[in-house]
């Protein structure tokens, strides 16, 4: 009967069906993405068979950790270790793709016969030392879809690299980055002399404990952890875990709501039919079960087709980006459990309202149903035919606002908060009297840049610069707190320094020193002249300091010394801002820093973050997502305007018999979804009002978010709502003026 | 001016047949001429091609061979129909079917839509509901309307293009006795204050006496045309073709014998009921 029922209509299952599917697919595809990531750390760390992890504590991700080689170098006086190696890992930009992991390993180490070579040559050998340029080899995954062999040559971050062999690991994760020797990965990485992470073997596992306090004590900045503990640790992947699900969960609610609409349209119109069942002794419970089995199935088969269609996206993309190679194109069972269970309860939870309406029916009135929008005739005082029948069906037009409004809000409250973020940036530099600003070029991400000092001083020699400022940014964990705590690194006597304006203490004066932002000494309750310990690292309190920027608040200021050897990055800078002379000569020194230095990227201060690789991908992101979300918002559109024509079937065939053009019905139906789209439009700016307040209250990070409510965000919210509303009625005001008027009047 | 010219409503071996495999003849060669300004009545048993007949002359829908002209003009011809249903014609149905969602006033409004300015359209539906006598209903919604009240919304919005024919289906189906005969009153004076002709489908003979003309259908067909004459005319009629009176005309010893009536008096009957025979026109 349930699986009948459904049938019946077709159509509207289907789209249903389709709501849901693109949810539990967004959650697949992107879920195995993140679960993949995660197996490939995982595997990648214990198929090392190291013992022990040595890294720097609380790093978002092993690519941010910095461990200083000395520490190799006591390693191999350490009687309790039998062998070492560092590692170091990083991102950069390659060829098309904004993240493409690198590993860099020395020459000897005992980790380096797990790269198989298939094809080519290894590192160390002969062939690799005859080749010019850098030599690289590229995993067998990375290699397929860079489509490269030995011989050809791969660029990335802006430096030239041979391939000189192809390899494989079979770890999917290692398998889609390539690898380099140590040497040149620290070059290309900007960390000369560190490494991510030492793998130690142990000469005996009973001499652990001893190692570990020998080395606790001798490297108190550092943490020492097994192996399967340092991966489980990495909150890079829980943070990607969560986006996962906030955009999955998104088009889940979407296509949650829609069910429900279609549920309680489809029990609306077998009102007699439930009556019947009832006269004829159906019970309660019955009812309940009958509509609530159509809502479990409907999302059990929306989760077996996301299934699918989650598993053609990932195999799709795995073909064009090396992204979607990590996660070896598998779907793990937890994920396809977590998507299921995630579909069951929606249809329990998304079908229990319309069962229970249904279950409460009472048999004579629902034998003397007449179809409509209900027996009771509301009607605003203002309005046309449109207002007035979106009106009539309240809780239809109450459920499909709540779908475009929670697409709209979203889409807006992500792009508020971007905009909100970078005009915090942007207030970060025009702070200050910098004309221009200068990062590394082709980097995924600004935290990452890292510019030699030596071209600091060649640009100061410049006789346009007045002075010029290094500036240092970075991000640690702070476990106390779950949250981000950002690092600024300034020099004391520059430019850069100024912008913090200091309430309490003293600004900077010499190394091992802090500046403190007023939020996060309130957060951990410190005052100045108290000592904060950061990644093992202690600094004195000296000054705390107030920002119009919020996000700058949220961390302290360290001198530029100590924020380098602090991230591993000895002599080399984040950004520098540059101030002249003469403003009005930025751009041609921009032009001139670009020219000469094709390493960095100058730009004006005010147009620095446009730019800016971090809103890119941020801003990239949110295309995905707001695609996700129109798409399943059109889809419930879509089918409640169907729902709408459905039912007035009767009352289309009697304005056509009234002499109404096909034109005029079109008309009618669009303008109805056109006003359900704006008025969904006006529901999500609430939202987005709603969630953009719900982000700032979130621990952590949430504090350092602001959103910024610019006009066009407005227009384009509205615009993506009238669009929505536009495209969810065309086809089926289409479908209503191809209504036979004398069928249409037969229509019961 | 042409002889067909003078029909409002002519068809010419009208049938129209539905189904593919076993086919329905909804209408089968119906032969029908009705003159402008005439009130006719369609009866006949369910099925039996009355509702069909209305729609395919309302160009609601096609036949599937002969004609139908409208003033001379083959329907067939009329490339805007829509025009044709706006201007030309008007439509009531069993269930009023009016939109739950708008005051009386604007359910009268829906056909002059698009073809007359909303000032226009404001004065005629207040104008019309007057002339139903819901001149102070017109902000009511349906459902705050009774039955034939609603029914006389549908009447003004059937008049709201002022159109030459109305086609009412069943249009006292949903009412009772009283609510019916005060509906076919209405219709009655508007059909001679207005000049409108109206073809009403119905299944209740009472009804159909209040017009001046039926037509019986049966299987697609019409097997038989009557014209309405005045009541006594009309009781006497209805004897003459009740079972009783057909027995007795027809000479059954049995009945004559029952009610005591001998051969003389028979034929003497028969002769007055004779203007009877020769009103009814047997297809």
């Amino acid at each position: 009967m349930i699986l009948k029922n459904l049938l019946r209509r077709k159509f509207r299952t289907l789209l249903t069906i389709l709501g849901i599917a693109i949810g539990v697919a967004a959650i697949i595809s992107l879920g195995s993405l993140a679960s993949g990531l995660q197996a490939g750390y995982n595997s990648m760390l214990t198929g090392s068979k190291a013992d022990l992890i040595i890294s720097q504590p609380n790093s978002i991700d092993i690519a941010y950790s910095s461990v200083d080689e000395k520490v190799g170098e006591k390693l191999k006086t350490m009687p309790e270790v039998s062998e070492f190696s560092g590692m170091i890992q990083g991102f950069t930009q390659a060829e098309g793709e904004p993240l493409f992991f690198v590993f860099g390993y020395p020459k000897d180490s005992f980790l380096i016969d797990r790269f198989i070579i298939k094809d080519g040559f290894s590192l160390n050998s002969s062939e690799a030392k005859k080749v010019k340029g850098n030599p690289i080899l590229l995993g067998s995954a990375a290699a397929e879809v860079f489509k490269k062999s030995p011989g050809d040559s791969l660029r990335l971050t802006g430096s030239l690299y041979r391939v000189v062999g192809i390899y494989e690991t079979g770890d999917a994760f290692e398998d889609a980055g390539a690898l380099l020797n140590l040497d040149d990965a620290q070059t290309l990485l900007g960390k000369p002399r560190q490494v991510s992470l030492y793998y130690i073997k142990l000469s005996d596992p009973k001499l652990r404990d001893r190692f570990v306090a020998k080395a606790e004590r001798e490297w108190s900045d550092l943490s020492i952890s097994g192996t399967k503990e340092f991966a489980e640790n990495q909150t890079f992947i829980e943070y990607l875990k969560g986006y996962v699900w906030v955009i999955g969960g998104l088009a889940i609610i979407i296509g949650g709501v829609s069910m429900m609409n279609s549920q309680l349209m489809s029990i609306f119109e077998r009102t007699r039919e439930i009556g019947v069942l009832r006269a004829v002794g159906w019970s309660h419970w019955r009812i309940l079960w009958m509509i609530l089995g159509e809502s479990i199935f409907v999302c059990l088969s929306g989760g077996l087709i996301g299934t699918g269609i989650g598993w053609l996206t990932i195999y799709g993309l795995s073909k064009i980006t090396v992204a979607f190679r990590m996660g070896n194109s598998r779907i793990s069972s937890d994920l396809i459990v977590q998507a299921f269970s995630t579909v069951i309860i929606l249809g329990i939870v998304g079908g229990l309202y319309p069962a229970w309406r249904a279950s409460r029916l009472h048999p004579i009135e629902a034998l003397r149903y007449e179809g409509g929008g209900g027996g009771k005739v509301h009607r605003l005082p203002i309005g046309g035919m449109a207002v007035q029948s979106l009106w009539q069906r309240t809780t239809r037009t109450i459920l499909t606002l709540t779908v475009i409004g929670i697409t709209v809000g979203a889409i807006m409250a992500l792009e508020g908060m971007i905009r909100g973020m970078k005009a915090d940036m942007n207030r970060m530099f025009i702070g200050t009297d910098m004309q221009i600003l200068i990062r590394q070029s082709d980097i995924a991400d600004t935290s990452l840049s890292a510019i030699d000092e030596r071209i600091g001083d060649k640009i100061a020699a410049y006789p346009e610069v007045s002075t010029i400022s290094g500036i240092l940014l970075t991000a640690i964990m702070m476990p106390d707190t779950g949250g981000f705590f950002m690092i600024f690194g300034a020099a004391p006597n520059e430019q850069a320094i100024k912008r913090y304006k200091i309430i309490e203490g003293n600004t900077l004066s010499t190394n091992r020193q802090i500046m403190i932002g007023k939020y996060m000494a309130d957060t951990l309750n410190k005052q100045v002249g108290d000592t904060i310990d950061l990644m093992g690292s202690r600094f004195k309190i000296v000054g705390r300091y107030e920002s119009s920027v919020s996000w700058e608040e949220m961390g302290g200021v360290l001198t530029i010394r100590d924020a380098q050897i602090f991230i591993g990055r000895p002599r080399k800078v984040t950004m520098y801002g540059v101030t002249l002379k003469d403003p009005s000569q930025a751009e041609e020194v921009v032009e001139k820093i670009n020219r000469e230095f094709p390493e960095v990227h100058a730009t004006l201060s005010g147009e620095f973050t446009n730019d800016m690789p971090d809103f890119k991908n941020s801003e990239g992101m949110i295309s995905v997502i707001s695609m996700l979300a129109i798409i399943v918002g059109g889809v419930g559109v879509l089918n409640t305007m169907l729902m709408s024509v459905f039912e007035r079937t009767r009352e289309i065939g009697v304005l056509r018999a009234l002499g109404w053009r096909r034109r005029a019905i079109l008309k009618m139906i669009l303008q109805e979804s056109v006003i359900l789209g704006l008025l969904g439009g006006g529901a999500g700016i609430f939202i987005a009002f709603l969630l953009g307040f719900l982000m700032t209250q979130a621990s952590g990070f949430g504090a350092a978010l602001k959103t910024s409510w610019e006009l066009d965000v407005f227009i384009r919210a509205i615009m993506v709502a009238f669009i929505l509303g536009l495209l969810g009625g065309l086809y089926p005001a289409f479908r209503a003026t191809r209504l036979l008027p004398v069928e249409a009047l037969r229509y019961e | 001016m042409t002889e067909e010219k003078r029909w409002l409503v002519e068809t010419i071996d009208l049938t129209r047949i539905y189904g593919d495999g076993e086919e329905i003849r909804a209408l089968d060669h119906v032969n029908l001429r009705i003159a402008s300004g005439e009130l006719v009545a369609v009866m006949g048993p369910s099925g039996s091609g009355k509702s069909t007949l209305l729609n395919v002359i309302g160009a609601l829908d096609k036949p599937t061979s002969g004609k139908v002209l409208i003033e001379g003009v083959d329907l067939a011809e009329i490339k805007d129909k829509d025009h044709f249903r706006a201007k030309t014609v008007g439509f009531m149905f069993q269930l009023h079917n009016l939109i739950p969602t708008l005051t009386a006033r604007e359910n009268v409004e829906i056909p002059m839509m698009g073809y007359i300015s909303a000032s226009a359209r404001h004065n005629r539906s207040k104008l019309l509901l007057e002339l139903v006598g819901l001149g102070d209903r017109m902000n009511h919604l349906p459902g705050q309307l009774s039955g034939g009240q609603r029914q006389r919304v549908a009447v003004a919005r059937s008049l709201a293009n002022d159109p030459r024919l109305v086609l009412a289906d069943e249009p006292t189906g949903s009412l009772d006795t009283i609510a019916g005969q005060e509906l076919m009153r209405l219709i009655n004076e508007l059909n001679q204050s207005q000049g409108t002709t109206f073809i009403v489908v119905t299944h209740d003979l009472a009804v159909a006496q209040q017009t001046r003309r039926v037509l019986v259908m049966a299987d697609g067909k019409i097997v038989r045309e009557d014209i309405i004459g005045s009541p006594i005319e009309e009781d006497l009629k209805m004897w003459r073709h009740s079972e009783l009176g057909k027995r007795i005309l027809a000479g059954d010893e049995k009945t004559l014998e029952r009610f005591k009536i001998d051969r003389n008096q028979k034929e003497a009957l028969a002769e007055l009921l004779s203007f009877a025979n020769g009103n009814v026109r047997e297809q």
